[in-house]
């Protein structure tokens, strides 16, 4: 059904959770794929699992919020496969600090790894969209961008919100290009980011979904799939909610 | 949920797939592609007979034999008279999507009370009417994906579409959401496609300078092809997407964003 045959793919944050899943099937659909990762053990071991599915595909140490490391990024793609088709913007933390707990610095890193990670990202990438007058970028937002969700932290949901202003604004200005921005704002997902949660709080939070269920990290790199495809090539500046109905935009 | 991506072209054989107003435009392309993907086909349609002919005869290169209904989904007995005939046939409706729709582009003040009851019945109860017939079924079986079509006026103002049009597509947003909201126990999703200028029949009211007007204001600077809305339909309709209900799919070219 999607055929990614040929293209190039960078994920951020795709060492583990949502951002693996996401390496994985976009693989799977045909893709070459850049593992770019802070975490270097689980980056290693995501880049061995989507090797032995036969994909295509290179782990690049990395910092979003470092320029230096994000333009290696792009100079690996390039290198490796020659092309960047796909970028899906990813990375990120969880905090669900209350506001006076949180420190100067956790503000900063939570802004950082999410927003300027994304604007260095697609700051990178733009130019080589724009010149071959094609590309997809995916931008990973949340539900808490969208409405105040139990825990999670006001760093976190501006964050989460400012990714999804940024994707409509970049969409704005560079649709004309041909190059598609658009978000996907998953709702309460199952990965390690929740781990420290208790049964009760996930409970909780299952009896507030519609589906009554939480997300897997498939629910949210299928609609990366979806939007990375050329069915999607009518949509821009678009967020798809994946949220088993608890939010309906 | 591992899925091979590029081996699942049989991925809606064996779902009985409803497409009303199937006879011609976004809804013959519907048919089309869920052909390709191996679907079994309810076409329905009031009364284009040429037209849904020649949807018949693009569908038998896919080899395809669509069960033909005739009938006006505005009306509430003949949609239950159709329901009651699929079942009869297929025993299940798998998915539902609700395309059949009219245009009647003009000026808010020079819309009588007929053309206004028209719209309504034609745009928005033909949803009651067929979600109502069709849900028991889905309930009864706990699965069910049911996808409305709706449109960037629903949103963003009229854009040259009457008011009665983009009030009536809105109330299809509103549906969605509450049907979503009261059958996710069963397992039944409901979603909205809102598209906005697609290359079809219905857009063709607008004068050549208009249409240029609203491309200029389109960040993708183009109209879209119905390929980009049928696929939004089979990704909806698809597993996966089950975890997806209640959401409105915005596809616009960038005209409006919100």
């Amino acid at each position: 059904m999607f055929s990614l045959q040929g293209q190039t793919a960078i994920v951020t944050g795709a060492s583990k959770g949502i951002g693996s899943v996401i390496a994985l099937t976009l693989g799977l659909a045909g893709a070459s794929v850049i593992i770019a990762d802070i975490d270097v053990e689980n980056g290693n071991k995501t880049s061995e699992q989507l090797k032995n599915s036969g994909i295509e595909n290179k782990f690049v140490y990395s910092d979003v919020t470092k320029h230096l490391d994000v333009a290696n990024i792009f100079e690996t793609a390039i290198s490796q496969f020659g092309t960047v088709d796909i970028l899906v913007n990813n990375a990120g933390i969880l905090s669900d600090r209350f506001i006076t707990d949180i420190t100067e610095q956790e503000w900063d890193a939570m802004i950082d790894v999410h927003l300027k990670g994304t604007f260095l990202m697609c700051r990178a990438v733009v130019p080589h969209m724009i010149q071959k007058r094609k590309g997809k970028i995916i931008n990973i937002a949340s539900m808490g961008g969208l409405q105040g969700v139990p825990l999670a932290g006001v760093h976190y949901c501006a964050a989460k919100g400012g990714i999804m202003a940024f994707t409509r604004q970049l969409a704005l200005q560079i649709s004309q290009y041909n190059i598609h921005v658009n978000c996907v704002a998953p709702g309460t997902t199952v990965t390690e980011m929740i781990r420290n949660r208790t049964e009760e709080q996930l409970n909780n939070i299952i009896r507030s979904i519609p589906l009554k269920r939480l997300g897997m990290p498939e629910d949210t790199a299928n609609a990366v799939l979806f939007l990375a495809s050329p069915y999607a090539d009518y949509i821009v500046g678009e967020t798809i909610d994946v949220n088993g109905g608890k939010y309906m935009s | 949920m591992q899925i091979n991506f590029l081996n699942d072209t049989k991925m809606f054989q064996e779902k009985v797939v409803l497409i009303t107003g199937a006879s011609r435009g976004i809804g013959r392309d519907l048919a089309v592609i869920f052909a390709k993907f191996g679907a079994t086909l309810v076409l329905n349609y009031r009364s284009q007979d040429q037209e849904m002919q020649k949807t018949v005869e693009l569908l038998s290169e896919y080899h395809s034999d669509p069960f033909i209904c005739k009938c006006d989904v505005s009306e509430y007995a003949e949609v239950k008279k159709m329901v009651e005939k699929v079942l009869s046939k297929y025993g299940s409706i798998d998915v539902l999507i609700n395309n059949a729709g009219i245009s009647l582009p003009k000026f808010f003040m020079e819309i009588d009370e007929n053309e206004w009851d028209l719209m309504i019945k034609t745009n928005l109860k033909s949803l009651y009417n067929c979600c109502h017939n069709v849900l028991p079924i889905m309930m009864e079986r706990r699965t069910g994906k049911i996808i409305n079509l709706s449109s960037v006026v629903a949103k963003s103002g009229s854009i040259g579409a009457g008011a009665h049009y983009s009030a009536a597509k809105a109330g299809v947003i509103g549906l969605t959401k509450a049907l979503a909201d009261q059958f996710a126990e069963y397992d039944i999703n409901v979603n909205a496609i809102a598209p906005a200028m697609i290359d079809t029949e219905m857009i063709r009211w607008r004068s050549p300078e208009l249409l240029k007007e609203h491309i200029e204001r389109t960040p993708l600077k183009r109209v879209g092809y119905t390929s980009e809305v049928t696929g939004a339909a089979l990704f909806l309709a698809s597993e996966y997407a089950n975890f997806i209900t209640g959401y409105t799919m915005d596809i616009n070219g960038g005209m409006y964003m919100d």
